[in-house]
Formats: C-alpha cells, sequence, structure tokens
C-alpha cells in the first residue's frame, strides 16, 4: 500500500519529492571493510547462517489438459550457508539449482518452505533481501548492449541507491579490480564475450554486497578468462563476502569451495566440504592401489591377498615404463592396507619405485550419489 | 523511491533512445501523418459541413490536429510503459531491474518521465507545424489545456501498469497493444465527439481519462463544448489521477506475485 502510494506521489510532484524508504540498506564501505546499517538489526529472524533454507519446495504446473504435468523443482531443501564461506552448488540442468538461486533472490516464489539472506526473511523482506546480494545470473545478458559498461555500472548503481560519488569510486575500484580500462567507456555490443561477462560480473559487486551469488559464471568464457574470475571471485570471498557459486565444472567447485552441495532431482544429495564428501566415498568403494616394483617377489603375491581388505590383486606389465612390473591392488580403505603391503614387499627384497592411490575426484563422488556422470546429466538435461 | 535512481533510469532510456538511428524522426514524422492524414482527406472530401454537426466547431484542422496530438501523448506511455515489460524481458534484463531492492518501480517511473519528456516533443513539433501550415489562432486557455495534458498524463501512466501487467502476464506485446491503441483512440473521441456514440459505448467511453483529456484540450482551446464543464471536467481527471495509479499498482502487484509464483519474471 505504501509503495503505491509513493508512486501516485512521485507522480504528483516529481521531481521534488524525496521518499526514502531504504535507507536501512544503504552501503557504506570504510577502507576495505564492509559496514552496512542495520543490516542484521531488528529484523525478527535469530540468525545463525548467512543464508538459511528450511523445507524449501517449488513445483511448477505445466502444459494444460491432458498435457497437464506437475514438475517438483525442489522437493523441500534445508540448507545452511556460513558467513564467509564459498558454497558450491553442484549439479546437471534441471537438477533445482537455479530454482533455489531464483527463490533466494526473491525472483521466484516457493510453494513451501523458508529461507532468509543476512537474516531477511525472503518471503516478508523481499527488498532487504535483494539490498544485501549481488547477482549474475544471465551473464552478458543482464546488462544493456547500447549502453557503455560504465553506464551500465552507473545505472545500476544507482538503482542500489548508491551516491553519485560513491558510484564512481566503486567503478575506479572495479575497473581496476577486474582490468576493464580498456573497453569499459565503449559501448557493450562491441564487446567480446569474456568483456560482456566481466561487466556484468562487475554489476553484481557494484554495491559491494554481503552475499554474492553467481550462477555458472565462467560458461562462456575462454580457459584463460574462467580462471582469472575464479581467482578474482576468490579474492572477493577472502575478503569476507559470502559466495554462492553453481557449476557444472567439477574441478572449479574443487578449486574454488569450502563446502559443496551436490543437488539433483530437487533433493541435495550430499552436502559437505569436498575432503568429507570424497571421504564418505572412501569407506564404500573399491580403490585402485599402483605399486611400481621391478620384480614381484613369488612369496610377497599370496600375503598380500591375504590381506583382510584387499580385494584383487594383479601384477602386470607397465608397457610404457620400459616393461617393469606394476602391482595393482584393489581394496576399500588404501589408508589401512597399504603399510602392511609395503612391509610384505620390503620384506621380500623387492624395490619399492612409487606408489600411487588413484584420486577420489568429486565427479567421482557425483556418480556414485546420481549414478551418472555430470556430462551424461547436462547432456540429458537439455 | 529514490529521485536519484528514477533520474538514472530516464537518463539510461534517453541515452538508449539516441543509440537507435531514427528513433526521434520516426516517432516525430508518426505524429504528422495522424494529424495530417484526416484533416487533408477531411478537406479534400470537403466533409466540413457535417463536421461541424459532429463536432461542434468549423475548424476541422485544428480539431484534429489537437486529437492526434493529444492521443500521441497519451498513447506513449501505453507504448513505452507496457512494452517495456516485454522488451526488457527479451533483452534480459528484466531480471536484473527486479534484483535491484525496490523492483522495477523505480525504473518504472523513470520510463514515465522519458515518456512524458518524449510526448512533449513528438506532440509538440507537429502541433506547432501544423498551427502555422494551416494558420490556425489560438483561442482560449492553452495553459488549462496544458493543464489537462500534463495532469491527464497520470492516470495514463496508472493504465499503462495495467496493460504492463497484462503483457506481463500473457508475454505479448503486439496485438494487445495494437488493440488497445486502437480501441483508446476511437474511444477517447479522436475523430469525433463522443456524444454521438451509441449509450453504452459512450459509458465505456467515459470511464478512461484519455476521453476527459482530449475533450478538455479541444474544449479549451477551441472553445467547443466541455463534456460537464470546464472544472468539472477537470475534477474528473483528477479523480482519475488518484483511481487509476492506485488501480493500476495493485493489479500490477497482483500480478506481478502470480508470475513470481508459476514461472518468474524473466521466462518469455
Amino acid at each position: 500500500m505504501f509503495n503505491s502510494i509513493s508512486f501516485c506521489i512521485i507522480w504528483f510532484c516529481l521531481p521534488s519529492v524525496l521518499i526514502d524508504q531504504q535507507n536501512h540498506v544503504r552501503y557504506f564501505r570504510h577502507g576495505n571493510k564492509l559496514k552496512y546499517n542495520n543490516l542484521f538489526k531488528g529484523n525478527g529472524i535469530k540468525m545463525s547462517s548467512i543464508i538459511e533454507v528450511w523445507d524449501l519446495a517449488k513445483t511448477y504446473r505445466t502444459g494444460r489438459g491432458k498435457h497437464r504435468r506437475v514438475v517438483e523443482a525442489l522437493k523441500g531443501i534445508d540448507l545452511k550457508i556460513e558467513k564467509g564461506e564459498f558454497f558450491g552448488l553442484l549439479g546437471p540442468n534441471g537438477a533445482g539449482k537455479t530454482t533455489l538461486i531464483q527463490c533466494l533472490t526473491t525472483l521466484l516464489l516457493p510453494t513451501r518452505g523458508k529461507g532468509s539472506v543476512c537474516g531477511y526473511d525472503i518471503l516478508r523482506e523481499p527488498q532487504k533481501v535483494r539490498a544485501s546480494i549481488g547477482c549474475m545470473l544471465t551473464g552478458e545478458r543482464s546488462i544493456y548492449w547500447k549502453l557503455t559498461g560504465e553506464e551500465n555500472l552507473d545505472y545500476f548503481g544507482a538503482l542500489y541507491h548508491m551516491p553519485r560519488s560513491q558510484r564512481r569510486s566503486r567503478i575506479e575500484e572495479l575497473k581496476d579490480m577486474l582490468d576493464m580500462q580498456e573497453f569499459l567507456d565503449r559501448r557493450v555490443e562491441t564487446y567480446s564475450s569474456g568483456q560482456k561477462m566481466k561487466v556484468a560480473f562487475a554489476k553484481a559487486l557494484i554495491a559491494d554486497p554481503p552475499v554474492l551469488v553467481l550462477d555458472e559464471p565462467t560458461i562462456t568464457l575462454d580457459v584463460h578468462a574462467s580462471r582469472e574470475l575464479r581467482a578474482i571471485t576468490k579474492g572477493i570471498n577472502r575478503n569476507g563476502t559470502t559466495v554462492l557459486y553453481t557449476t557444472h565444472l567439477m574441478f572449479e567447485a574443487e578449486e574454488l569451495c569450502d563446502r559443496v552441495a551436490i543437488i539433483d532431482d530437487g533433493v541435495i544429495k550430499s552436502l559437505g566440504t569436498v575432503d568429507e564428501l570424497k571421504d564418505t566415498m572412501g569407506s564404500g568403494e573399491d580403490r585402485i592401489i599402483r605399486i611400481e616394483v621391478p620384480v614381484v617377489p613369488d612369496s610377497a603375491l599370496p600375503r598380500i591377498e591375504e590381506l583382510e581388505g584387499i580385494t584383487r590383486c594383479i601384477v602386470k606389465s607397465a608397457m610404457d615404463n620400459g616393461g617393469e612390473r606394476e602391482l595393482l591392488l584393489t581394496c576399500h580403505r588404501p589408508k589401512d592396507v597399504l603399510p602392511a603391503v609395503i612391509k610384505i614387499l620390503a620384506d621380500s627384497g623387492a624395490a619399492i619405485k612409487a606408489v600411487e592411490v588413484e584420486p577420489i575426484t568429486l565427479e567421482t563422488v557425483f556418480i556414485r550419489l546420481t549414478g551418472r556422470t555430470l556430462e551424461e546429466s547436462t547432456r540429458e538435461g537439455s | 523511491m529514490k529521485p536519484e535512481a528514477v533520474f538514472a533510469a530516464f537518463r539510461v532510456k534517453l541515452k538508449q533512445s539516441t543509440r537507435y538511428r531514427g528513433y526521434w524522426i520516426s516517432d516525430i514524422v508518426l505524429t504528422f501523418f495522424m494529424a495530417f492524414l484526416p484533416i487533408l482527406i477531411g478537406r479534400g472530401a470537403g466533409g466540413t459541413g457535417i463536421f461541424a454537426q459532429l463536432t461542434g466547431t468549423t475548424n476541422y484542422p485544428g480539431y484534429m490536429l489537437l486529437g492526434a496530438c493529444a492521443f500521441m501523448v497519451m498513447d506513449a506511455p501505453i507504448w513505452q510503459m507496457g512494452n517495456w515489460f516485454r522488451r526488457e524481458q527479451q533483452i534480459g534484463t528484466l531480471q536484473s531491474i527486479y534484483l535491484a531492492p525496490q523492483g522495477p518501480m523505480e525504473a518504472l517511473t523513470g520510463i514515465g518521465l522519458f515518456t512524458l519528456f518524449r510526448s512533449c516533443i513528438i506532440a509538440g513539433i507537429p502541433l506547432c507545424t501544423g498551427f502555422l501550415w494551416f494558420h490556425l489562432e489560438l483561442s482560449g486557455g492553452v495553459i488549462l489545456a496544458l493543464a489537462f495534458l500534463l495532469v491527464g498524463f497520470i492516470p495514463v501512466c496508472g493504465l499503462s501498469l495495467m496493460i504492463g501487467a497484462l503483457i506481463l502476464r500473457l508475454k505479448e506485446t503486439g496485438a494487445i497493444l495494437n488493440m488497445t491503441q486502437m480501441a483508446f483512440g476511437l474511444l477517447m473521441g479522436m475523430w469525433c465527439q463522443v456524444t454521438l456514440f451509441p449509450v453504452a459505448i459512450r459509458a465505456i467511453s467515459y470511464c478512461i481519462p484519455m476521453t476527459w483529456i482530449n475533450s478538455g484540450v479541444r474544449a479549451s482551446i477551441m472553445d467547443i463544448s466541455y463534456l460537464l464543464g470546464p472544472w468539472q471536467d477537470f475534477l474528473v481527471l483528477l479523480i482519475f489521477c488518484v483511481v487509476m495509479p492506485l488501480a493500476g499498482f495493485l493489479i500490477f502487484s497482483v500480478t506481478e506475485r502470480s508470475v513470481k509464483r508459476r514461472e518468474g519474471v524473466n521466462l518469455f
């Protein structure tokens, strides 16, 4: 109601009327440390995490008549992201990660459940939620191509109620941070994809928000630009900004994220640090230990095979290694069996040249949780 | 709502408009066509006698010129603001606007401001040219006519918000805007006095602010009769000024919420 009245008043009295509903969410930078007025005060929610989601569900109804279909994009998600955390959301197309982000950024209303960002309820205080978040969701399509990069940043800064002087200094800061000096005064339509993505990224950072939400930010970038953007994002996170990062790329999640949630079919399948997720794999899956030895003594093999935990033991000739022998052991827990295997080989007089435990990657974890590779899932989704 | 954000949206729209070649020229030329074609055709057909019966004045060019310019001023917000949602949706920036703390309201108010500025130019130039070309004389209250136009702009913005809501829901602009353009042109009495309409159509006609604006502008400049009277007509317009923006905002909010519940604002 208040908004509707202000809409009328501003039409009656433009431009002299000053209506300030948003003073409480204006940002002020002091050096490198972000301070914002009352952002965590008096909001009615007891805040322990910067992003919290309780039983969040979203159902879409598509089609009509016989083709009517109900799609459960999110099936009751619970999630907590701590302040300053770099949080990765990993999942194939159609897993529900964009829906989750759209609900958190108030672009979409959930069917059920609650959520909060910086202590603000996503349903009751959407304006304050939006003021706390910097978003890069649709990449290069999120900016005006007929304007210059600088004009874009200035405009979106104004929409975040930043004063003109503050906008200018922030644009200068971002210019240096993202190395945009050479092109920011040109129209966006003349930019390369990488340059457009940089401006879109700068737009997300313009108000220096405490939470940064990036939806597959490197998807259209080349290798060099992706690496650069990842390094900058990590730097921003080190300065205290919480980052929620969605990606298809396992190595990005491994490289950047403090914690990762693997989401598929609207459900969080697994959540934890990358190491924790790998550890959960370690207990249930077969792992391969590769031991390079010139000669495997005959007496050693039966003793190794008898060891508890060893499920398979193969000796093979490694052709790429001058015909030297390689002992391939399959076991559940390499850490438990490896000391005993090395002792047996040493006692038998075998000269061990190298030991390698096949690493568990996030990809392995993903396959185990979803039953398919991320590449397959992405292809199915698209 | 912060004026700085509103003016930033105004500046952005102005800059964008100057970066499309022919944007302003074609808009001004369109108003010339709208106003001059009926005048020249009317003169060619020699329908002045019947015209006086229909409109209450023999000043056929002046009547049509004012009607066309009032139409262009009133039509502009419907196109600019209604179409704005669809355009932003298509180019992908609507989501960015919705991510700003205040949502689309500040940007939309800026677009309204730009529309007012644009209307003054695209209606002002043909109006001045027309008066010189057809040797028309201004009589009566020019200031009152301007007041009708400027005050009338407010309820039209409210109406545009309703149409914007419809476009946001249906994700279609061409048919809706063309239809509303034709309908409002007829209903506001661009070509003849609304008093000549059948009762049902006349009733609908009285329910849209453009009718009162058009009638007020013509009557105050050309000394033809008002619908009710000068101050009564102005009072009706003031009531529209309160009702229409509120109704527009309410309808828009409900539609926006429904769209956010269904598929989100950026899906097109």
